[in-house]
């Protein structure tokens, strides 16, 4: 396509006269087209009509030796397109080529100096040639004619050989323009294609980060699924079980198998109120869930004193305290007293002390409540239990989350979520800290002020 | 059939974590005249069951700490002495771990049980070591 619009660039070229930075560019070495072979063959073939010789020739210096280019299709013409000869052969364009100058030789019979010349020998006794430059000033070739007979060529022979050497010194100046400008318009399309081929990369790259992040994200979500399959699984453990213990206990009264007395009467109570006290609890701790997640904490603020609250909460958990074998040390100032809701705050307690004694292996467990000097109270719950590994640590706060496996460690698994969301939605601020078989420590503060008017506990996505 | 080992050999072993779900299961089981043993958990039950006389049914509970109800399983499927026992899941977990229940057991109870049920299921394995107590009847 590009040997196509030759002969148009060409013509552009040519009345293009600000080119000379292109034409400086380019190779002597360029390729010439067949389409100036043609032109060039036609120019001989005129040459040796006019100039009646058997031979004009168009000779193209080579690394290594002379080659005709273009040869005239005339009559006797013993040279013929593509023929070489050896640089030192002693031929008249050699001549030319190494003076660079006008060569004409009337008579070569009668200078001993082409007696050994290739062409005096095929009978060309006579020569006019002319050495053609390429833009850049290097030796292109000659441009010659030669004749059987002596001959002097005339003025008007050596003027017509000039103009058309001129014609193709104009050509080559021409083919390298327009060389250097397909080299360059090549170094554009290549920089374009190599922009295109950055820009795939990236577009590729891309490609494989969003895929890379899909397979991430459906990990993520098999994950989710996986944990919250295995929740409602607990959850209906945790709820069927004392479900389970009171159904068996009335049905055996209702079906007679047991005698109804007193003493009956006293157990079955007893054990009733002990899987009512576990129902409500799990139902609270679903609620809490279910609010926090609805984004309405519903906050009913007054003035409470932590410490007091702490106190409350201990006393709660004696019975569990002594079950499990464990003891609980109270630290705390005379009063620290802030604007907070009372069941919350009473959840945080209860959630992380119900956490130590769970996982505190009945070791003792130590609280301290305290008012840092900045106007923020703060609660330390730390035990001496199993402790957490350092991988799990980042995720116990989450929904679903715990540190061991659901069927180690009852529970819904809700807590330290529900103490994260109600210390948030308070204004403050919960972190663990923790080495494995030594226990961990979860610090809360809050601050003493209440939540900053107009913070809502956002709504979490179910 | 030796009266002497059946009458030492516990009926039932219940496996089950919630102690009150032992209590109420011991109470119920043992008015209607089975001997029971508890264990709260697999490691105990194995415990318990090796080289004792074995009860002619174990009822176990899946999710256990220490041992759970899977693992107790795999364990007793393990023991040539132990094998045989048939074992009745009862388990609280819903439709995902009913699916996921050990496979070759001989029956799978949901909680919350009916008397009926257990009672029936206790039944079809077990010979009750005296006449359960129905006073107040004629």
């Amino acid at each position: 396509m590009a040997r196509s619009l030759l002969s148009t660039d060409m013509r552009e070229a040519d009345h293009s006269t600000s080119d000379a930075a292109a034409s400086a560019l380019a190779a002597d070495d360029v390729q010439i087209p067949p389409e100036l072979i043609q032109k060039w063959q036609q120019i001989v073939d005129l040459i040796a009509e006019i100039v009646q010789v058997p031979s004009s020739l168009v000779m193209k210096a080579e690394p290594q030796h002379l080659a005709v280019l273009v040869a005239s299709a005339s009559k006797g013409n013993p040279y013929r397109r593509g023929e070489e000869a050896a640089f030192d052969s002693g031929v008249y364009c050699e001549e030319v080529m190494k003076s660079r100058r006008p060569l004409l030789v009337p008579d070569a019979t009668a200078d001993p100096v082409w007696s050994s010349n290739p062409d005096l020998k095929l009978g060309l006794i006579s020569y006019l040639g002319y050495p053609i430059a390429w833009p850049s000033g290097n030796l292109f070739g000659t441009l010659c004619v030669l004749d059987v007979k002596a001959n002097s060529y005339s003025e008007l022979h050596r003027r017509l050989m000039t103009q058309f050497l001129d014609v193709i010194e104009a050509d080559l100046r021409v083919l390298c323009r327009y060389d250097a400008r397909l080299a360059q318009e090549a170094r554009a399309r290549l920089a374009e294609s190599e922009r295109a081929r950055r820009v795939l990369l990236g577009m590729l790259e891309d490609l494989n980060q969003a895929q890379e992040r899909l397979q991430a994200s459906q990990v993520q979500l098999q994950e989710a699924v996986r944990l919250r399959d295995e929740f409602l699984s607990i959850a209906s453990h945790e709820l069927r079980t004392p479900i389970t213990s009171l159904q068996l206990m009335v049905q055996s009264l209702t079906r007679g198998i047991v005698p109804p007395s007193p003493e009956m009467t006293l157990r079955t109570f007893r054990l009733a109120e002990r899987q009512i006290g576990r129902l409500t609890r799990l139902i609270e701790e679903l609620l809490e869930v279910s609010r926090i997640q609805s984004g309405h904490l519903a906050l009913e603020l007054e003035s409470l004193d932590l410490v007091l609250v702490a106190r409350d909460v201990v006393q709660r958990f004696e019975a569990d305290l002594a079950r499990a074998g464990a003891t609980v040390t109270l630290t705390d100032a005379a009063s620290v007293v802030g604007f907070w809701d009372r069941s919350k705050l009473e959840r945080i307690v209860t959630n992380l002390l119900a956490n130590a004694m769970k996982f505190g292996e009945g070791k003792p467990i130590e609280i301290t409540v305290e008012e840092v000097p900045t106007g923020t109270a703060r609660l330390v719950v730390t035990d001496h239990g199993i402790g957490i590994p350092p991988e799990r640590l980042p995720c116990i706060f989450e929904r679903f989350e715990r540190a061991v496996s659901a069927r180690e460690y009852g529970g819904l698994g809700l807590g330290l979520y529900i103490v994260r969301s109600l210390v948030r939605g308070l204004g403050g601020r919960v972190w663990a800290e923790s080495q494995v078989g030594r226990g961990s420590t979860f610090t809360v503060e809050l601050p003493c002020s209440g939540p900053s008017p107009g913070r809502h506990v956002e709504a979490e996505a179910t | 059939m030796n009266e002497g080992i059946s009458s030492s050999a516990p009926s039932v072993l219940v496996i089950d974590d919630d102690p009150d779900i032992l209590e109420v299961t011991r109470f119920v089981l043992e008015n209607a005249g089975y001997r029971v043993a508890t264990a709260a958990n697999g490691a105990d039950a194995l415990a318990s069951l090796r080289g004792k006389a074995k009860p002619g049914l174990i009822l176990l509970d899946l999710m256990m700490p220490v041992m759970n109800g899977w693992e107790f399983r795999a364990e007793q499927t393990r023991d040539p002495e132990l094998a045989s026992v048939p074992v009745v899941i009862i388990t609280g977990a819903g439709n995902a771990a009913a699916r996921a229940a050990p496979a070759g057991v001989a029956g799978l109870l949901e909680k919350p049980v009916e008397l009926d049920t257990l009672l029936s299921a206790v039944g079809r394995y077990c010979k009750r070591g005296r006449p359960p107590r129905r006073e107040g009847q004629p």
